[in-house]
């Protein structure tokens, strides 16, 4: 009997679906470049002297070489955190925390290295740009930015978007006044680390009142075996404005373990509002761990949305707090942890003043042997009357293997305050999957589906083309789903 | 007469000497030993650290340079049995002293047994070898009692300890209720340990109060309810000032047993609970309960626990709590579902009332959650008295002060009411209002937010 071959018709969107997870498991594990390109590299591990040669290197004030110093020293003594996830695993001696790409910086695409610019393009920046869906690219290949690009009419209305390094140099005086201010060196361990030995990241100012309506835009890599990256973002919004500041991350495979240990700074005046979005895709090596604090004034908003998908531990709660009469405070939150990896990510709402509200969204997806927890703070001090918090976390299990953990705190301190909490935690049901199933959708298509529609609530809230990404990265990640 | 045993410096030697002067059998004073032997290694619990001390200052709230408290005298008491109409198993403990067992005729012929620890353990000698220490030393799941000191010299230097047997089959129709009154300062260890066997049916109340004294009680229950028995149990700190209580209160549940735990925090100045339930059978049930109001000065922390190790079983955490003046209460719940507990259905629910300025509720309603064939949910929720529902008593002619203590009782009826043990409603409510009557009602803190809603 002759072999048949069956063609039964796949839909367009399956077929789509394809051939997205096709590019994106190329774009994800498929390349890395070649390391004789960088221009600087410190030794692996941290002294005293290594922090002295990073700000030496970068030609700082020397300011800025004492508050090293100091957060070198807080590194030293603060304890590693014994809560949360394993981090037995990374091995500070054998990390290089400091790398250099190349000497200048560029100032178009074209003056770019082409090993460089062949990253860029994998990852689609150019294409971002030419569309015109992002305002400007701070795109940061390892530890310096080598690409900044703000749109003509920003640079008019006085907006400053710049990379850290350049912020310093360029405007030292406004960088002194609030760096460090609302994260203080000796915060937690990996603060301080980041504190002693940070390199790039964006500094945004936006004047009183300018409402920038187009995101703004960052890509980060890392992209050397062992290295750490620490970059560092500071963003001030005076009275009245507004800034969407969106970051992606992706970084190829290696097989020893990376760290990642960023900070972020936002101060939002009054009345302002801030929308902080960023979707992590780091290799599974790589430890992130991330410390993210907003800080909302009178009538302020600020909102972080936050996507996890990649590491092998993640350790991320970004918080705002809530200093200011009538602050908002918002935060989206979706974790994916696929075999061996552990999202343990959540948010943090301290209400220190009347008025004040907060909100916080939590979606997490656990496959094979992963494991996702909420950890999450809601804080209300003495005095902060009238404060109103709504905490909502949903898991989803898609395997008997994963694992799925919810760490709410709530520490209340006021009588007339209002917390809600409340969390579910689920599996694909036999109900939607039959469902699906009788209408001719395939298992793991329909699990995907599933994933789509529990995630929805979030991807809607990304700018469309992060909304896409965040959906290819899911579809790839669920790749043979069901065994 | 034996030299007193301090707390802070237990040794083996000062142990052993008690437990020969009580007489115990050599098995048990080897435990004893033992459980000695481990508590002087381990450190006492540092809240920096040790993540089940996080919500609690150990060191703050807890003093255990103490010597531990010996024979009591017998005192004149108001006893929930004495209140109650029907009859009752009922036993008194005075400090280290067992006063009083009376066991009605009726269970006693059904075979129920009630006697003190020491005793039992020549008379039942196999129960004890099997189940004391049972809950206390296992680590099922790494997160296990023992690795705790505070539970380590109750196992070392346990005193006043009652044994509870509901043999097979047994229904009881009187409940028992177990009297714990501390009148002399000092260091209590009392211990409890239950074994309901197949099929039984029981009902405890665990009453506790004390003189106005500065004493520490660490306590240590354990209740082991066999395949398909029935069990409730409620613990009543009804302390008087001056207390420092720290008790667990540990179930293993196997097969089909229904376990419903009720803990009431009204006294002590700081009171530690940890109800925990390991379903260690498939199908099993708990249904943990919690009610509590703190008043100024006072630090109630609740941690139920549950450990969904067999397959099939269901638990519905809920734990209600007011606070007035500069108190305290902590809700630290766990779930945790492990990779065998397949079609485990969990819930739990904190839900606190914040009455008067000063006070604080902190709420950790924790899930752990290892399979994921389970329905699984949690919530919790700190207010006010809602504006709407006063506004719709006091619509009806009843008066502020009046309509205040019914919202108040209304939050609590319902948790109390479907534990029903004899007595436990009328006398918490009754705890609760002597309490909440003794404050300003003006200064109470309404939630206009209801209202507010409806005039937009």
């Amino acid at each position: 009997m002759s072999q048949t071959e069956i063609n039964l018709p796949v839909s367009d969107a399956r077929k789509q679906q394809q051939e997205v997870a096709q590019d994106l498991a190329e774009y994800k594990f498929g390349w890395s470049d070649n390391d004789d390109s960088y221009a600087f590299t410190s030794e692996r591990g941290l002294t005293k002297e290594a922090v002295a040669a990073i700000s030496e290197r970068k030609n700082e004030p020397s300011w800025m070489l004492d508050l090293r110093l100091r957060a070198y020293e807080a590194y030293l003594r603060r304890p590693m955190p014994n809560w949360g996830s394993d981090l037995s695993g990374i091995d500070f001696d054998n990390i290089y925390y400091y790398v250099e790409a190349s000497e200048k910086q560029a100032n178009t695409w074209e003056e770019l290295p082409k090993e460089i610019l062949d990253t860029y393009e994998k990852l689609g920046i150019p294409q971002a740009e030419r569309e015109r869906l992002i305002a400007g690219v701070a795109a940061q290949y390892e530890s310096t930015v080598l690409y900044h690009k703000v749109r003509e009419d920003l640079e008019q209305e006085g907006v400053i978007f710049l990379d850290t390094d350049t912020a310093l140099q360029e405007h030292e005086d406004l960088f002194r006044k609030y760096f460090a201010t609302i994260i203080p060196p000796n915060d937690n361990k990996f603060a301080a680390l980041n504190t002693a030995v940070w390199s790039g990241g964006s500094f945004i100012w936006i004047p009183e009142g300018v409402k920038v309506d187009i995101p703004l835009q960052a890509y980060f890599r890392i992209n050397k075996q062992n290295m750490g990256q620490f970059e560092r973002t500071l963003i001030i919004a005076e009275p009245g404005s507004y800034v969407h500041y969106v970051e992606g991350c992706t970084a190829p495979i290696y097989s020893s373990d990376s760290l990642h240990s960023a900070v972020v700074e936002i101060l939002v005046k009054e009345g302002a509002r801030v929308r902080y979005t960023t979707i992590q895709n780091w290799s599974n090596n790589v430890y992130n761990l991330v410390t993210k604090r907003a800080v909302a004034e009178k009538n302020a908003t600020m909102e972080w949305i936050d996507g996890n998908i990649g590491s092998k531990v993640t350790m991320k709660y970004p918080a705002v707090w809530l200093t200011g009469e009538g602050a908002k405070g918002e935060v989206l939150s979706v974790a994916y942890a696929n075999d061996g990896q552990h999202q343990d990510a959540g948010a943090k709402m301290v209400h220190t003043a009347p008025y004040t509200t907060s909100n916080i969204l939590s979606k997490s997806v656990s496959k094979g042997h992963g494991r996702t927890s909420y950890r999450g703070l809601v804080s209300v001090a003495k005095g902060a009357h009238h404060a109103r918090a709504a905490v909502k976390c949903d898991a989803l299990m898609l395997d008997a293997t994963s694992r799925s953990d919810t760490y709410p705190y709530m520490e209340i301190d006021q009588e007339d305050a209002t917390i809600e909490h409340e969390a579910t935690v689920s599996k694909v049901s036999d109900d939607q999957m039959f469902y699906m199933q009788s209408r001719g959708i395939e298992e793991d298509e329909a699990t995907a589906m599933i994933v789509r529609g529990f995630i929805e609530p979030i991807a809607r809230e990304l700018p469309m083309e992060y909304s896409v990404e965040l959906n290819r990265l899911i579809a790839l990640e669920m790749e043979g789903a069901i065994g | 007469m034996t030299t007193a045993v301090n707390l802070a410096q237990l040794s083996a030697a000062a142990v052993a000497e008690q437990a020969v002067a009580r007489n115990e059998p050599e098995w048990l004073l080897e435990r004893r030993n033992d459980a000695a032997e481990r508590a002087i290694v381990q450190a006492w619990p540092d809240s920096r650290i040790d993540e089940f001390w996080r919500s609690t200052p150990f060191s703050e709230r807890f003093s255990i340079d103490r010597d531990v408290v010996g024979a009591g005298q017998d005192v004149a008491l108001a006893l929930l049995s004495d209140e109650l109409d029907t009859p009752a198993a009922t036993v008194r403990i005075i400090d280290g002293t067992v006063t009083d067992i009376t066991i009605p005729m009726s269970a006693a012929d059904a075979g129920l047994v009630i006697q003190e620890l020491s005793e039992a353990a020549h008379s039942h000698p196999e129960l004890l070898r099997e189940h004391l220490g049972s809950l206390t030393t296992t680590n099922r799941d790494g997160t296990g009692a023992d690795a705790d000191r505070t539970v380590s010299v109750n196992d070392a230097a346990w005193n006043a300890g009652i044994f509870i047997h509901v043999p097979n089959d047994v229904e009881l129709d009187v409940p028992i209720i177990i009297h714990f009154h501390a009148n002399t300062a000092g260091a209590h260890l009392p211990r409890v340990l239950m074994v309901a066997g197949r099929h039984a049916r029981a009902e405890v109340v665990l009453e506790h109060s004390s003189a106005d004294i500065d004493a520490l009680v660490d306590e240590v229950i354990e209740v082991i309810a066999q395949d398909g028995s029935a069990i409730k149990f409620a613990s009543l700190q009804r302390w008087g000032t001056g207390i420092q209580h720290m008790s667990l209160q540990k179930f293993a549940i196997h097969r089909d047993a229904d376990v419903h735990h009720l803990a009431v925090n009204t006294g002590g100045t700081t009171v530690r609970i940890l109800p925990e339930f390991d379903m260690v059978g498939a199908g099993g049930s708990v249904r943990p309960l919690g009610v509590y109001f703190a008043d100024e000065g006072q630090w109630f922390d609740m941690q139920p626990y549950v450990r969904h190790i067999a397959p099939r079983a269901s638990s519905n955490v809920l734990f209600k709590g007011a606070l007035q003046g500069a108190s305290r209460t902590v809700f630290r719940g766990n779930i945790f579902v492990g990779k065998d507990a397949i079609g485990t259905a969990t819930d739990e629910n904190n839900k606190s009332l914040i009455l008067t300025d000063g006070a604080r509720a902190d709420a950790t309603p924790f899930l752990e959650i290892e399979c994921a064939d389970i329905t699984a949910g949690h919530g919790s929720a700190t207010g006010q008295i809602d504006a709407k529902q006063l506004f719709y008593l006091e619509a009806r002619g009843i008066p502020r002060d009046e309509a205040l203590r019914l919202i108040v009782y209304g939050f609590f009826r319902n948790v109390l009411q479907e534990i029903n043990l004899p007595g436990v409603e009328a006398r918490t409510l009754n705890d609760i209002s002597s309490r909440f009557e003794a404050i300003d009602l003006s200064k109470v803190a309404i939630n206009d937010a209801s209202l507010q809603d409806r005039d937009e």
